[in-house]
């Protein structure tokens, strides 16, 4: 059922900020979460993860930032940042050497003030606040997270997440919910972040075409494997939204 | 003005002043980690004794505070990394019924180690009395808690809403498993938040202390008769455990002046239950408290 | 009230039944069909023990002992009251001294009436706690968990101070009357244990029946959570006051039999500290469990004095004799404070939940010695 895995092109510049080999995840009721997975993430690229609930992308995700240590969950194989072994490492050790997490769900703080999530993750590299600044939070800064709207809430998130400096960035299901123009706002300034600073991003995303619109590289999963690997020039949404994602046109 | 008026109101701020302080370590506690805490007074308790140790042993009023202080800080500090981390993600069932267990614990060793006597502390705080107007007199004692708990709230208060730290604080609180992945140190936070809740219940322990010589029971009793006020001002407010615990206190001091003594508690508890059926996030807690 | 998925709570016993009941049967225990079989052959181990203790409380047992076994068996009947409200329907209380009050003084009090025909007492009383309890929960309709248990605080100190200002300046307390059935005194400890253990075989076998059937599983998935079981159709407002209602009433039964068994009644137990013995005992003994809280009201009766005789065997180091002598009781509570925390953070089955890991434990030792 799977195509034969082809490597794309790598674009050379060295050795890639994020390589896992053999990653497999198990959860404490012997559900299979990520089996055998191996992929990395060169600089300067969006590398989108698709797949139907369940696939095991957020796992992937999780898993890489380190969640999935600290939660009674068996995990083998190796994670390498930047050439350097982080098996064992704990969130916040993850987070210290640049690994930055948005989630899907509550990716915001209610009861906080715009300017207080600002002020909280501090000021990130000089520019890149440019690179994921939104007009409109100048305006809000002293208003409650919890009445911004969706859109709002998202691009807040990413703002937020910019300013952690990180030094890889995962997004989880960043369309949920969203309207398509905003979602194309949202992924045309990750093009942009990436493009500038040069920080690697990994979309998890339900909604393939728009992913594959700024991804360089595509991983299909299904069942907790790559069932799909290539560049996103090469892969054409709709078969792939056709066949693991389940969607029919 | 009268002397049953003076006295209420001395009384009132007084005991607002210790209800507040226990209440405002329930609040934190709560607000950081969901943990209903019915140890507060185990804390206080702790904090009494040891503030009478070192009292009895010649030790005098500010260093004794110090070290009782350091003592409840690292009281709180250990009873969570020991006990409750182990049960972070239990249900509020199940932790406020450790905490109910914790709370046994605590005061049974301290009676094991110092007595179930009255605890009496000798004279740390000058007995002096100022006469102010008419037949209103402030005793130094009297002064000294209510400025300490002024002060302690001020520090709260400050450091929550002016500092990184007190943003951290909040963010744990408002979404512990985000604040982690922003790098937020929760467990740190949460250790922190444990600390500072049984300090205050401590410095509580230590006012009431000077005010009265009480058994190790009523001491610890201070965490349970602490609810109504709790209630009052709001699970989740800062600002309502002050004005719950003067609420309170007033209440208290009303009817043991104009009414019967005896009626006091079953007044309080009333108090709660009213609370409780009408208007359950109290005067300033937020609207999601009333759904726990 | 929704339990954390990775903690199966109470569920892992029942769990670990139908381990033993559906795999290959073991030599040793006769375990075949279906799953009832296992908790069949538990019941009839329970009735046989039961009988065993009974002859020895009213035969066997010397007259301290027999004192000791018949607090024990009314703090059974509490614990097993308590267990209902909060290990099968799930709901916290920290009302059961105030239902206990309740039963003991009407009890104290109606048994001297001439109408008051033996066993009416006990009956009214639980009526009184029904009623009570009915009206609790109906507060507690519309709190839920942490507020609930507040409000049952509220309760005891309600109770406490109605029962301190009916009992007024009759500073020796109620006395209750002698029960008597026909002409059968129940005069002296050893024939007040007799009407203990009858009301609480009465007690497990009727409970034991309805937590069997429908009533039973409805609770349970109240328990398991609230929200999830009202959506599937179980009637949550129904069962709730229920297990209000029920639980109050036997927990004041387990009033009216105290007041017998300490012949006069006075405000003064009935404190927050004895409502949390009665919590302490069905989760040391093992949440959800009429067994569970047998044992656990046994541990808290027994201890102190256990604890207290020890002083008596340790002769060498008079130190810690006389230290036992002056601290047995905090020490006992020491102990409760810290059995809770335990139970709490390795094994929230309690006892009972130990026993039966212990059990499944044996029977796969034995089954795999049977295959090798």
């Amino acid at each position: 059922m799977s195509e034969p895995a082809t490597t794309p092109a790598d674009p050379g510049t060295g050795q890639p900020v994020l390589r896992t080999s053999g990653l497999s995840v198990t959860y404490a009721n012997g559900a299979v979460g990520l089996e055998d997975v191996s992929l990395s993430i060169p600089e300067g690229t969006i590398t989108a993860v698709l797949g139907r609930n369940g696939a095991g992308k957020t796992s992937l995700l999780r898993a890489i930032a380190g969640f999935l240590r600290s939660e009674h969950v068996t995990v083998r194989g190796q994670v390498e940042l930047a050439g350097r072994r982080v098996a064992a490492a704990s969130p916040m050790k993850m987070h210290r050497l640049g690994v930055v997490f948005v989630p899907e769900r509550d990716k915001v703080f209610p009861g906080l003030t715009v300017s207080d999530h600002l002020r909280l993750v501090g000021s990130g590299k000089g520019d890149q606040p440019d690179a994921l600044s939104f007009d409109w939070i100048e305006g809000r800064l002293t208003s409650r997270a919890g009445m911004l709207s969706g859109g709002e809430r998202q691009m807040l998130a990413l703002a937020m997440a910019v300013r952690q400096s990180p030094r890889l960035l995962l997004v989880d299901e960043l369309s949920l919910g969203l309207a398509p123009v905003i979602v194309k706002e949202l992924m045309t300034a990750l093009r942009r972040l990436t493009d500038v600073s040069g920080v690697p991003i990994v979309l998890v995303e339900q909604d393939a075409a728009a992913a594959l619109r700024i991804a360089d590289r595509v991983f299909v999963m299904d069942h907790g494997q790559v069932v799909w690997q290539g560049a996103s020039a090469d892969t054409d949404a709709g078969e792939i939204s056709a066949r693991y994602l389940g969607v029919t046109r | 003005m009268s002397p049953q008026v003076a006295t209420l109101i001395t009384g009132t701020l007084t005991t607002g002043a210790i209800l507040s302080l226990l209440s405002v370590g329930f609040v934190i506690m709560y607000r950081a980690t969901k943990v209903v805490s019915f140890a507060q007074g185990a804390f206080s308790l702790l904090g009494g004794f040891t503030f009478m140790a070192l009292t009895q042993d010649g030790t005098g009023l500010w260093l004794a505070l110090v070290i009782t202080l350091v003592v409840a800080l690292a009281a709180g500090t250990v009873t969570y990394l020991v006990v409750f981390v182990r049960l972070v993600g239990a249900e509020p069932f199940i932790t406020a019924i450790a905490t109910i267990g914790l709370g046994t614990l605590i005061e049974a060793c301290a009676i094991i180690a110092w007595g179930s006597g009255p605890i009496i502390l000798p004279t740390v705080i000058s007995g002096r009395v100022y006469h102010l107007t008419g037949s209103l007199t402030v005793s130094v004692t009297q002064i000294f808690i209510v400025v300490s708990a002024i002060v302690i709230f001020a520090v709260v208060i400050t450091a929550l809403r002016r500092t990184r730290l007190g943003l951290r604080v909040q963010a744990v609180a408002d979404q512990p498993r985000l604040a982690a992945y922003v790098g937020i140190n929760v467990v740190a936070i949460t250790t922190l938040a444990w600390a500072v809740s049984s300090a205050t219940a401590a410095v509580g322990g230590v006012a009431f202390l000077l005010t009265t010589q009480p058994s190790p029971d009523s001491v610890y009793s201070l965490g349970l008769v602490v609810f109504p006020a709790i209630l009052l001002g709001g699970l989740d407010s800062v600002g309502g455990a002050l004005v719950g615990g003067i609420l309170l206190a007033f209440i208290q001091n009303l009817v043991i002046t104009y009414a019967n003594g005896t009626w006091q508690d079953v007044t309080s508890y009333g108090l709660l239950l009213l609370v409780l059926l009408i208007r359950p996030q109290g005067l300033f807690g937020s609207a999601e408290v009333s759904r726990v | 009230m929704s339990t954390d998925d990775d903690r199966g709570a109470v569920g892992r016993p029942a769990a670990a039944t139908q381990d033993i009941a559906l795999a290959a049967p073991p030599a040793a225990a006769a375990a075949r069909g279906p799953r009832l079989d296992s908790a069949d052959l538990k019941r009839w181990l329970g009735a046989v023990v039961y009988v065993v203790v009974a002859a020895y409380i009213l035969f066997g047992a010397s007259a301290f002992n027999q004192y000791q076994a018949s607090l024990v068996l009314v703090f059974a009947v509490a614990a097993i009251g308590q267990d209902w409200l909060m290990g099968r329907a799930g709901q916290i209380s920290l009302g059961a001294a105030a239902f206990m009050a309740v039963g003991a003084f009407t009890t104290a009090r109606i048994s001297n009436e001439s109408w008051a025909v033996f066993p009416l007492p006990i009956i009214i009383s639980a009526v009184f706690g029904c009623v009570l309890g009915l009206v609790v929960g109906l507060t507690g309709l519309r709190l839920r968990g942490l507020y609930l248990a507040l409000s049952t605080l509220a309760l005891q100190f309600i109770v406490a101070f109605a029962a301190e200002r009916y009992q007024g300046s009759n500073e020796a307390g109620l006395t209750a009357a002698v029960p008597a059935l026909g002409g059968f005194k129940f005069a002296s400890v050893q024939r007040l244990n007799l009407l203990f253990l009858v009301v609480l075989a009465l007690v497990v076998l009727g409970l034991g029946g309805v937590y069997r059937r429908a009533p039973g599983r409805a609770w349970a998935a109240i328990r398991q959570d609230e929200a999830a079981a009202a959506v599937a159709g179980v009637d949550v407002v129904k069962w709730k006051l229920l297990a209000f209602v029920g639980s109050s009433g036997i927990i004041a039964v387990a009033g009216s039999l105290y007041a017998y068994q300490a012949a006069t009644v006075t405000y003064i137990p009935f404190d927050i500290s004895l409502a949390v013995s009665i919590l302490v005992m069905v989760f040391i003994g093992g949440l959800g469990s009429m067994t569970g809280a047998i044992i656990g009201a046994v541990i808290v009766e027994l201890l102190p004095n256990w604890l207290q005789s020890i002083t008596n065997q340790v002769q060498g180091g008079s130190g810690l004799s006389s230290w036992l002598q002056t601290n047995h009781a905090e020490l006992a509570l020491a102990i409760y404070g810290l059995a809770l925390l335990l139970v709490l953070i390795f094994e929230r089955g309690g006892i009972v939940g130990l026993l039966n890991r212990l059990l499944t434990l044996t029977v796969r030792i034995a089954r795999r010695r049977e295959r090798a």
